[in-house]
């Protein structure tokens, strides 16, 4: 059995009582995730296979690295999670923290004091952001709301029209393997010079 | 005088520290160059012009008038049920209001009229339902009954917030919009807001002015007022529609806030005595001024976020109700 984050403990305190074994996983990080790709591996005897997908990640990081320790000027980015005053983001030690970092931004919520900050409307106009991703589902056009939004007119990225909507919001959400697929889409909109 | 001096300093004051608070770490140079840059007197960045003068200021313009419009319905229904702690929270008149919205959220009413308009009309209807309801049900023959009402008013509360949450089972978007706007409260105010309650609070704060003789006489009892030529029905059925009017377009903007209605009336009475040519007045004008200082406030306590101002209105208001109800 496999236990993740919101799992109650006295649910898994009776399956163990009952000689299930309970394995629990937390990722928050992207370290975190790779370290439990690799214990689940060993866990389910597909080390290969765990292996493989760790290299990819890694190897795709490494990539983006690079080209992020060459590029002068990283854009700041306000990655929303949640579209409504307080809106949230990701602070430091979080998992979109990551993303945004080795994708080559830099993180509008960095300067947080918590992993998940609530943020006004005033901050996020003083922090200015160069770009945005909208992490969520919403119904009609969450581009428009954010661009009618009162105030927000002056924002650069909404001025440069700098804002992502991604075609899956769960990649930069849920701490799980597609780490590759969320730092190319990321990257591809922040740097398309370096595709 | 002196309290209308001390009023508007303590308002001026309000206002300018106002100005400094939230979530951007501006500072004093930076607000007073964005202040005055509109006017071309100071260079600012576009984005500390807008920070100033399209969220702090409707923000707290916003505030005033929420305040004000909430101790005016609150100074109206305690004269109108000669009852001290008559308020629209209490008779369900904001739940009322509350409902309103709900509804024209469900059925995508408030996408007929632009911005300004888009909520008030819904919740001014769903308030004068309530309220009127309300009135109908507490009354006994031609009196009204201060118990019965009350016990009227906390039932339909409870009927109309229950409502609003069962409408919000009927599916996810409704479910979003409405807590979305009920979270919000004045974290989310803007001019929009500012021109949705202004138009509302003008016309009900002069009717309700010219009512002071008419009120004065109600607090009498009916029988004396009718005595004295106060066609009384007519009268009762103007001040529930402003009531309604107020709470309407307060909630409109704000979602629901309480406390302000019930204890600044009695504040302003301690201040200038129960005569509404006065009182009322000075219920507008400390209505706006404790949910302007109550809202600062609430911008501050946290860095970078804020809490809600329903939340400091309940701390200041919860411990002045028990003292009213232990003075009783």
């Amino acid at each position: 059995m496999f236990a993740v984050f919101g799992t109650p403990m006295t649910l898994i305190e009776n399956l163990r009582q009952q000689q299930v074994p309970v394995f629990g996983l937390n990722p928050k990080t992207i370290k975190d995730v790779l370290q439990d790709l690799y214990n689940l591996g060993s866990l389910l005897g597909q080390e290969e296979t765990a292996k493989q997908l760790i290299d990819q990640t890694l190897s795709a990081i490494t990539t983006m690295q690079k080209r992020g320790s060459s590029t002068p000027t990283l854009p700041k980015v306000y990655l929303e999670t949640w579209p409504q005053e307080p809106y949230y983001t990701f602070g430091p030690g979080s998992f979109g923290d990551d993303l945004i970092r080795i994708a080559g931004g830099e993180n509008l919520g960095a300067s947080a004091d918590e992993a998940y900050p609530a943020l006004s409307t005033d901050y996020i106009l003083f922090e200015n952001p160069d770009a945005i991703v909208l992490a969520y589902s919403v119904s009609g056009n969450p581009l428009e709301q954010v661009k009618s939004r009162p105030g927000w007119q002056t924002v650069s990225a909404v001025v440069q029209n700098k804002i992502l909507v991604p075609a899956d919001p769960n990649i930069y959400l849920r701490p799980g393997p597609r780490i590759p697929q969320a730092l190319d889409e990321l990257a591809r909109f922040l740097h398309p010079n370096w595709f | 005088m002196r309290t209308f001096i001390l009023g508007s300093l303590l308002l001026l004051a309000l206002l300018a520290w106002g100005l400094f608070v939230g979530g951007a770490p501006l500072s004093m140079s930076e607000v007073g160059a964005a202040f005055v840059a509109p006017l071309g007197l100071a260079e600012s960045p576009a984005n500390f012009i807008t920070i100033v003068w399209d969220l702090r200021i409707p923000r707290m313009l916003a505030a005033f008038c929420v305040g004000a419009a909430l101790a005016l319905a609150g100074a109206l229904s305690q004269a109108l049920f000669r009852n001290p702690l008559a308020d629209p929270f209490i008779l369900g008149t904001s739940a009322g209001a509350s409902f309103g919205i709900t509804l024209a959220f469900l059925f995508n009413l408030t996408y007929l009229a632009p911005g300004w308009l888009a909520m008030p009309p819904f919740a001014f209807m769903g308030s004068l339902v309530v309220t009127a309801l309300v009135v109908m049900i507490g009354r006994k023959g031609s009196a009204l009954p201060v118990n019965t009402l009350l016990l009227a008013g906390v039932a339909a509360n409870y009927l109309f917030v229950s409502l609003s949450t069962a409408i919000m089972a009927f599916g996810r978007e409704i479910l979003n919009r409405t807590v979305f706007w009920s979270l919000e409260g004045l974290a989310g105010a803007n001019w929009t807001s500012v021109w949705t309650i202004l138009p509302g609070l003008i016309v009900a704060s002069i009717i309700a002015l010219s009512l002071a003789r008419p009120l004065n006489l109600l607090l009498l009892g009916e029988e004396s007022a009718l005595g004295l030529g106060l066609a009384v029905p007519s009268v009762k059925w103007l001040i529930v529609g402003l009531i309604s009017l107020l709470t309407g377009v307060a909630v409109s903007i704000s979602g629901l806030i309480g406390f302000v209605g019930l204890v600044v009336p009695h504040i302003s009475r301690m201040l200038v005595g129960a005569h509404h040519r006065r009182l009322l007045p000075m219920s507008f004008a400390c209505g706006g001024i404790l949910l302007l200082g109550a809202d600062n406030l609430a911008r501050s306590i946290l860095p970078g976020s804020e809490i809600p101002v329903s939340v400091i209105t309940a701390l200041l208001g919860v411990p002045f109700f028990i003292y009213l109800l232990r003075k009783k």
